[in-house]
């Protein structure tokens, strides 16, 4: 079997080695650090220093499974593999005595740093940690108008509507299953402005103008087109409730 | 994401030797038909209670669901509480009647959950599920259910929430996860239960193993042998110590613990230095009980869970940006990776 290593090709490992068994490698130091063969000086002490601190009695994970002793036998078989693996002369010779072949004239040395190939970065990961943008908040409300059933279902509920109200507005909101940011960022009306509408909130609502501006472009956003009927009868609903109380 | 339509399209690698893999350690009252579609299956367990199954569960099933359909399954028999993250009330017919009584199919139990492309099957809080282990019959319509949510209903993911304790009904489920995830407190009792509950999967993966292959007693007194002083510093090695005795079974549970992997998230952190739990309690059960694991990750500790709870609604409904729900996006990133690398 041909052994490839993570994040290197089977032409670079082919350097140093010829071949050798995955059978061979089991149980030996290598198995005993975590790495393979082809594995540089470097990527074995990084293994060493790992394992020592995961073997050790200050160690959460460590808790219940392993006793003292166990522990102490652990780090003592780390210890003499990293004895052995460390240095240049002793591994070439640990190599020819379990029977993996190093390609001839192959010289340890040079693989020490130069040729480390670090394992490629995960775009996936790092997208899903980077904090959340505007951009990404508009991609999930533009699924709205790729959907055509849900753009009919919303247009239902506002085509259905008796009196133009905030209530409307609302359940058109949450059969789009959008949040307040979401709205808040496509349209650029403060949250607290569209809660008040959803609410009839007369009496603290912006002068009617406002509204009417504030309604036009939270519609469009729904998608739909033919809302000055609605808008003008919200505004007059605004206007009388202002005046009674003027 | 452009992910799961790569996993999508990698649901034919859950057949050939890994099918074959993943089958071996199932109970043997299970009948498998190689042909048959099968949903990704994610479990979520952890030994103790507490750890946080029913928030991972509920909330990664609903992050899949942008993406997938998605059966969210609740299993924890008699201690219920699935639904309550959902903010619905336990439904009229739940796995107890699947279970407990007849004349139920899978299709009724399954619930809309208010997301969309997430449905769910509640557990119901009876109390004649003592009767549980010796009701078989029961257990494998259940089962059939899972394993056909597939091809008669067109699932593409199943999540499992498991109910904590080591009872045997619990570990097959988790064995029949094709990614099973222990959720851990960087505590000493929640990691202490932790591994009990790997040693009982252990335990139960050999039994099953055994079953199939027709010498029960055989690996009853593996098991006792492994367990009982030849384990001492590692069953993993210890099972290679035995392989000598009879090839057939050790090679079966060799392939048993092949054929799923083991993730480990690291639930409630709140210092820099349990960062490191998954990763650590990863490689020693890698090198300790010889299982294929994954570190996936931690997951902070975090008001919002809470408060989405008593809002009834999702961690992801409530708060989809905060720091706790970014950490789980984390956690589901890895968590393909694992699938992708079968």
């Amino acid at each position: 079997m041909k052994f490839e290593s993570n994040g290197r090709t089977s032409e670079e490992s082919s350097e140093l080695f010829t071949s050798f068994d995955l059978a061979k490698v089991k149980g030996s130091y290598y198995d005993l650090l975590g790495v393979d063969p082809t594995s540089t000086s470097l990527q074995v002490r990084e293994a060493y220093f790992r394992l020592k601190a995961t073997y050790t009695d200050s160690n959460q994970a460590i808790y219940s499974l392993m006793s003292g002793s166990d522990l102490a036998d652990k780090i003592k078989s780390i210890e003499v593999a990293f004895d052995v693996l460390r240095d240049v002369d002793s591994r070439s010779k640990y190599n020819e005595n379990i029977g993996i072949v190093e390609r001839a004239g192959a010289s340890r040395t040079d693989i020490l740093i130069e040729n480390i190939s670090f394992p490629p970065v995960d775009e996936a990961l790092r997208k899903a940690s980077r904090p959340v943008k505007d951009q990404k908040i508009r991609l999930v409300a533009g699924q709205i108008h790729r959907d055509s059933n849900l753009a009919e279902r919303i247009k239902t509920i506002f085509e259905s509507a008796e009196t133009p109200s905030g209530m409307t507005l609302k359940a058109m909101r949450e059969a789009a299953f959008v949040t307040f940011e979401e709205i808040e960022a496509n349209t650029k009306v403060a949250q607290d402005k569209i809660s008040l509408i959803e609410n009839d909130d007369f009496l603290r609502m912006p002068p009617s103008v406002y509204v009417k501006g504030f309604l036009k472009s939270i519609l469009s956003y729904y998608g739909i087109s033919d809302s000055k009927a609605f808008i003008d009868g919200y505004t007059m609903r605004v206007d009388a409730c202002l005046k009674k109380t003027k | 994401m452009k992910q799961l339509d790569q996993v999508h399209s990698l649901r034919n690698a859950f057949h050939g030797e890994f099918w074959r893999h993943w089958c071996v350690a199932l109970p043997n009252w299970i009948d498998l038909d190689a042909a048959m579609p099968l949903p990704t299956i994610i479990a979520v367990g952890g030994g103790k209670g507490g750890v946080g199954k029913s928030v991972i569960s509920a909330n990664l099933a609903g992050k899949i669901a942008r993406n997938a359909k998605v059966l969210a399954v609740d299993l924890d028999l008699g201690g219920a509480n699935l639904h309550t993250y959902f903010g619905l009330k336990t439904p009229k017919l739940t796995i107890s009647d699947l279970i407990l009584g007849s004349r139920v199919d899978f299709q009724d139990i399954s619930i809309p959950s208010g997301i969309p492309n997430l449905d769910l099957v509640c557990a119901g809080q009876d109390y004649g599920l003592d009767r549980l282990n010796s009701k078989v019959s029961g257990l494998q319509q259940v089962w059939a259910g899972i394993l056909e949510s597939k091809s008669r209903f067109g699932y593409d993911y199943v999540v499992l929430d498991l109910g904590a304790g080591t009872a045997s009904h619990t570990i097959d489920f988790f064995l029949a996860a094709h990614v099973g995830i222990m959720s851990v407190l960087p505590e000493p009792t929640s990691i202490e239960n932790a591994y009990s509950f790997l040693r009982a999967l252990l335990w139960r993966l050999i039994q099953n193993v055994g079953g199939r292959i027709g010498d029960e007693e055989l690996a009853k007194s593996f098991a006792e042998r492994i367990f009982n002083g030849e384990g001492q510093g590692g069953y993993a090695q210890a099972l290679s110590r035995l392989k000598l005795e009879s090839p057939r079974l050790v090679n079966g549970i060799l392939a048993g613990l092949s054929g799923r992997r083991l993730g480990f998230v690291a639930n409630q952190i709140r210092g820099q230095t349990d960062i490191e739990i998954a990763q650590s309690m990863a490689s020693i059960s890698k090198d300790f009980f010889g299982f294929n694991t994954l570190s996936l990750g931690y997951l902070n500790f975090d008001d919002s869970a809470w408060k989405a709870l008593r809002n009834r609604r999702l961690l992801i409904q409530d708060f989809p940006h905060c720091l706790l729900s970014r950490r789980l996006d984390e956690v589901l990133v890895r968590l393909q990776n694992g699938i992708r690398a079968y």
